[in-house]
């Protein structure tokens, strides 16, 4: 689950990290009183709250710029964060059709001499988290690859005490006392993700100012759905206006799915089916409106929950159903599916195949139904060829 | 045997009287699986389907019967804490099913496992079946057939579209694997791979992998260096778009490596022959395996 910037900055004061001020604007019409509150002579930075990166580079389609910009009034910090909400930022994260900005987040624009970065994330390959430093923040940490640290954290034991200097004296702080708290926000930074679950927090840039102190300017943090059950103050944090409508009334049921562009909708088991049946039908020249695993444990109220959120699918032309069964029985699926069909009078073309856990039932259930719309695959490879079978007929 | 696991093992169950339990114990028992006592704190001296004995620590059940592996089949809240209580008993070999633990646990219980006498297959998978001797999972039975074919995947359901294409092709399986679907995981493809290389038994390899990580490079890359027995893969999710997580907590494209091309290219530089779609993993294996021409399903 993703949270906002200014999200993650609250978490990371609340955990001892120094972060710069900012007013978070919801309505256009509290952006004067709110941006006057910082009582701030000079340059203030505007920044468009979505979950997709890359702000600064991206644009608005009402052409007023990218989604974090630095003006030189008040007035003008007012203008801009009312333009940018309820307008729609696209960056190269978000897809063309860019997301709808419904909080501004304005700040004095911070004096620092210099940008730094760190991150702590979950590495699959090492199996534990793995912090990383450079002292060339601000920018894609990969274009300099050169000064970047790692340190890996034991799951065990935490983060060691030596580990956090081999982090800090490469950095060349200018004060022992500037040293110091960039190791405090390596520790805290350590226990925020340990204590919430975090997959990733990122904060870039992390500036030091002339006066030789720390303050978090950007930051991102990513959690762990599977821990979400644990943490009721993180699930709070989840913006559903952020998200695809379909994907979250999805995550409610338990269903995995995620929306694609093609137009034949798909209900598979499995996360592998799920995305192998996707491939299938890019193999032989059709495409997936829809990525949805219905997991292998699922009863009657998933299957009618993904197929109610099939059949919300735009400019859907065929649907799919495609199964191999562990725990899942086939019969279950075919008498929801016919019931969904019946009850909601629903005329599009339906291929399915079968497998696994009483696959011969269900298949022998859909069989003894007369519908012309109904098509039956035999096989994998008959997918395709009854998907256009079934779209000529219609 | 095999690998792993042969039908002599005695198998204890964590999680005896859920409901995960419940639908597929039997299964597992009329397979021929031999379940020897079970494990539901609160529960110790009871007994399941009246012959099981539940007992309710694992160190209870260690000292009293003769246990191989251990199947978990507890909810997610829970799984890590089984793991650790069968690691902490010294099982030899333990299968967790359970999908959805959070990534911390299963960090904490990798590095446990670094130093103890256990192997972990799983969590997130449908567990290990050896055809025709034992079955410790959830994966239908009729889908598979004794044989030398050593299947792994990271997949559950794709596990069994490969070992039924096979079936259907009258080529039987040595030992079939799933390793989890989630990032962080016991026993790697590696592992496997290298397992069933080892293994007289098994004298073709079929690998089913998917988008994100990078265990099918590191496999490629074992294969291309020891393999000399024919390997077929497939991997999941060439049309997967990027930083989208597809279902599996592991399945998302992250960087370079973790996309589907990526790993397709090694293992196809490692000489393995890589199906295009899912519906082509048996006949990509009978081309390489030399058993022209299959019988087609």
């Amino acid at each position: 689950m993703k949270i906002h910037e200014f999200q993650t900055k609250e978490l990371l004061a609340r955990h001892g990290i120094p972060v710069d001020i900012c007013v978070v604007i919801h309505r256009r019409d509290d952006a004067g009183a709110l941006i006057s509150s910082l009582d701030h002579q000079g340059s203030y930075v505007v920044k468009a709250q979505i979950h997709g990166g890359g702000r600064g580079k991206g644009h608005f389609a009402s052409g007023i710029g990218g989604g974090v910009q630095t003006v030189h009034s008040q007035a003008a910090a007012v203008e801009l964060s009312q333009s940018m909400l309820g307008n729609r930022l696209v960056t190269m994260q978000t897809g063309p059709n860019g997301c709808l900005v419904h909080r501004v987040c304005v700040g004095p624009k911070a004096n620092f001499c210099r940008e730094l970065y760190v991150s702590i994330f979950m590495d699959r390959a090492a199996g534990m988290p793995v912090i990383m430093t450079s002292c060339s923040g601000g920018i894609e940490i990969e274009e300099l690859p050169e000064n970047v640290l790692r340190e890996y954290v034991c799951p065990l034991a935490g983060l060691q005490p030596f580990q956090m200097r081999k982090l800090a004296i490469p950095m060349g702080f200018k004060s022992a006392a500037t040293c110091e708290s960039f190791m405090a926000i390596l520790q805290n930074l350590c226990h925020l993700f340990d204590e919430t679950d975090a997959s990733l927090i990122e904060i870039n840039p992390l500036v030091e100012t002339v006066d030789g102190r720390l303050l978090a300017i950007d930051g991102k943090a990513i959690f762990d759905d599977n821990a979400l059950f644990r943490h009721s103050e993180i699930s709070a944090l989840r913006d559903p206006l952020a998200e695809d409508f379909l994907e979250v009334q999805a995550s409610v049921h338990g269903v995995n799915y995620v929306s694609l562009d093609g137009d034949i909708g798909c209900l598979t088991n499995g996360a592998g089916l799920a995305m192998a049946t996707m491939d299938l039908l890019h193999a032989n020249g059709l495409e997936a409106a829809n990525f949805l695993d219905l997991g292998d444990n699922s009863g009657e109220e998933a299957v009618r929950a993904a197929l109610g959120i099939l059949l919300r699918t735009n400019d859907l032309q065929c649907l799919l159903i495609n199964t191999f069964g562990g725990a899942m029985c086939g019969d279950m699926v075919a008498q929801c599916t016919l019931n969904v069909f019946a009850e909601k009078g629903i005329k599009l073309p339906l291929v399915v195949r079968m497998e696994g856990a009483r696959a011969a039932e269900g298949l022998a259930l859909l069989h003894s139904h007369v519908n012309p719309r109904l098509f039956v695959a035999e096989n994998l490879r008959d997918i395709p060829r009854k998907i256009r079978k079934a779209m000529r007929a219609q | 045997m095999s690998i792993l696991l042969d039908g002599r093992a005695g198998v204890l169950v964590q999680g005896i009287t859920g409901r995960a339990a419940a639908f597929h114990l039997p299964h597992c028992e009329s397979y021929g699986t031999q379940i020897v006592a079970g494990i539901r704190p609160g529960k110790g001296g009871q007994f399941y389907d009246n012959r099981i004995p539940i007992y309710d620590t694992v160190a209870e059940a260690t000292k009293n019967h003769s246990i191989t592996a251990s199947l978990i089949l507890v909810p997610a809240p829970a799984a890590a804490d089984c793991i650790w209580e069968a690691i902490d008993g010294e099982i030899p070999i333990i299968v967790c099913v359970t999908e959805g633990i959070p990534i911390r646990d299963m960090a904490r219980v990798r590095a446990r496992l670094r130093d103890s006498r256990s192997i972990l297959i799983g969590a997130n998978c449908p567990g290990i079946i050896t055809p025709g001797e034992i079955k410790l999972g959830i994966m239908p039975s009729y889908i598979h057939r004794p044989g030398s074919v050593g299947v792994v995947s990271r997949s559950g359901t794709l596990t069994f579209e490969t070992v039924w294409q096979l079936t259907q092709r009258d080529i039987g399986q040595s030992t079939c694997v799933g390793i989890g679907g989630d990032p962080i995981h016991g026993l790697s493809l590696v592992d496997v791979v290298r397992m069933f290389n080892d293994d007289p038994k098994t004298t073709t390899i079929v690998l089913v992998g998917e988008i994100g990580g990078e265990e099918e490079e590191e496999a490629a890359e074992f294969i291309k260096k020891h393999v000399k027995k024919p390997v077929a893969a497939y991997v999941a999710g060439v049309t997967a778009p990027a930083d989208r997580r597809m279902g599996h907590a592991g399945a998302i494209i992250s960087g370079a490596k973790s996309g589907a091309a990526c790993k397709i290219k090694a293992l196809e530089t490692a000489g393995v022959a890589v199906a295009k779609d899912i519906s082509q993993i048996g006949d990509v294996f009978c081309e390489i395996s030399n058993k022209n021409p299959c019988a087609q399903p």
